[in-house]
């Protein structure tokens, strides 16, 4: 395999020279952006080298208890960044998240790196990490949506779901409508997105694998694949998530308890 | 209290304290309805009606008190069967759908109610006694009127054919005539217990009891 050409630290320094052009635009329209821009851009470079250092470790070790552990790592943080993001309360959430993220993704890995690639070590981090990842990162994006959407309609047509149960409605069916409403809210973006795949944008893992010397063939491949598990995960953990979460949630006569979402999203 | 009387009783409510907001709406307040009996809660806006019945539903949970609904304590353990046994109609009701048919059959959908779904002729008849005619149904929810909307619930209620029928402000969308009609459809009706809340005179001077709440719960 072609080696993609690595860029010199002093050429990676020249591409940060780009920043000037949002820097004066910002500036000039009086957008009030230019510091949350650098900081962002110091945020962005300060983690990624922290990861980079990560997984030149993972790659060196390549063990299946350091990689496991990893991925791990990558469920919980994804957990805690849903939470605080949709403004979630960690009591009623930390559990169910991370029992639904763990569980979603272990089925849809094993399926796509054992039966689908069929690794011969299953634990590779050069397959098991980056694809891991790149599900969790959709799983954290339209599990915040699904759920925020679920909980919130809820809360604010209270009336119809008690109009629901107050007329011989199971739980199950005086949720199911906001199921229905929250999946569509989550779920939209994403059909949208694999609708225009390839016509309006190169997805980025394919990209990468061009970059790194794979033929488009292969590139393609990989991504109709990650399209499809990136689909079946989230769908599983947003589903998932609202299932377990709604153990805690309501109370014994099918009401949302108090403080479920915290104020500033209500 | 003896056990033959709880029997009987659909609703009993026995020295009630509701809290809203850590504001006392009623203290000791009590109230009974036997079976077949057409109850009436009265009182200004903001007096509690509607906390009232969302408590006996199970939706508000009071501080102190023994509610007792067709002669279970309102717990946790048989909130789903009361429930079951229970037609409702909220004051203000949103609901996503398309049709007015829609609305009408949707509460027909739940596993409970799918066997008691009208057939044309009951339909028919229940939405004339109302003042609606069967094309109704296929008007868009956007298309009818506040009173015609309210009527078609109190239709889909009444088929329903529970124990209790709980009507929260049934009378506010209508004018005199559909206020008697509704009443002539849902008063005659020997078995089923009424609670409602109005402020519509001669709907309370049908009832056979009413509550005020104004008074803390004394009979007017």
């Amino acid at each position: 395999m072609e080696q993609t050409l690595d860029i010199g630290y002093l050429n990676l320094f020249l591409g940060y020279g780009l920043i000037i052009i949002p820097v004066i635009l910002f500036q000039y329209f009086r957008t009030g952006l230019v510091k949350d821009s650098l900081i962002a851009i110091l945020r962005m470079t300060v983690q990624l080298l922290i990861v980079g250092l990560y997984l030149e470790l993972l790659f060196e070790y390549n063990n299946a208890w350091v990689n496991s552990l990893w991925w791990v790592v990558m469920v919980v943080i994804a957990a805690f960044t849903i939470i605080s993001r949709a403004y979630l309360s960690r009591r009623y959430f930390l559990v169910p998240l991370i029992v639904s993220l763990t569980v979603s993704l272990a089925i849809v890995d094993a399926y796509f790196l054992g039966v689908i690639i069929r690794l011969d070590y299953f634990f590779d981090a050069r397959y098991f990490i980056p694809i891991s990842g790149i599900l969790l990162g959709n799983c954290l994006r339209t599990n915040i949506l699904g759920i925020n959407a679920f909980y919130k309609k809820l809360q604010q047509e209270k009336i119809r779901y008690r109009y629901y149960l107050a007329n011989g409605a199971t739980y199950g069916e005086a949720r199911r409508p906001f199921m229905k409403e929250a999946l569509q809210t989550a779920f939209n973006p994403l059909i949208a997105g694999i609708t225009v795949i390839g016509l309006i944008s190169l997805p980025g893992m394919m990209t990468g694998q061009i970059l790194g010397g794979s033929s488009p063939e292969v590139a393609i491949k990989y991504q109709i694949m990650l399209m499809l598990t990136i689909f079946v995960a989230t769908l599983l953990s947003v589903v998932l998530t609202i299932t377990l979460a709604n153990y805690l949630i309501f109370d014994g006569f099918g009401n949302m308890k108090e403080q479920v979402l915290k104020k500033k999203q209500q | 209290m003896n056990f033959h009387k709880i029997s009987i009783d659909m609703i009993r409510v026995d020295d009630l304290t509701l809290k809203f907001d850590d504001q006392p709406l009623y203290e000791g307040f009590s109230l009974e309805a036997d079976k077949g009996e057409k109850v009436t809660l009265a009182g200004e806006s903001g007096t509690g009606k509607t906390t009232f019945i969302h408590m006996l539903l199970g939706f508000v949970i009071p501080q102190q008190g023994r509610v007792s609904i067709m002669g279970r304590p309102l717990d946790a353990d048989n909130i789903a069967y009361i429930r079951a046994n229970t037609a409702y109609i909220p004051q203000e009701l949103h609901l996503p759908m398309g049709t007015a048919g829609d609305f009408f059959y949707m509460p027909f959908s739940f596993k409970e109610n799918r066997h008691k779904k009208p057939d044309r002729h009951k339909t028919h008849k229940t939405l004339k006694d109302l003042g609606l005619s069967e094309s109704i149904l296929k008007k868009n929810l956007d298309e009818i009127s506040g009173g015609q909307k309210q009527r078609l619930a109190i239709a889909s209620a009444v088929l329903l054919d529970k124990a209790l029928l709980i009507l929260d402000e049934p009378t506010s969308s209508l004018d005199g005539k559909s206020i008697q009609k509704a009443a002539d459809l849902i008063f005659p009706q020997k078995d089923l217990t009424v609670l409602s809340t109005s402020h519509n005179k001669w709907w309370i001077e049908q009832s056979d009891k009413t509550y005020n709440l104004d008074l803390h719960g004394t009979n007017a």
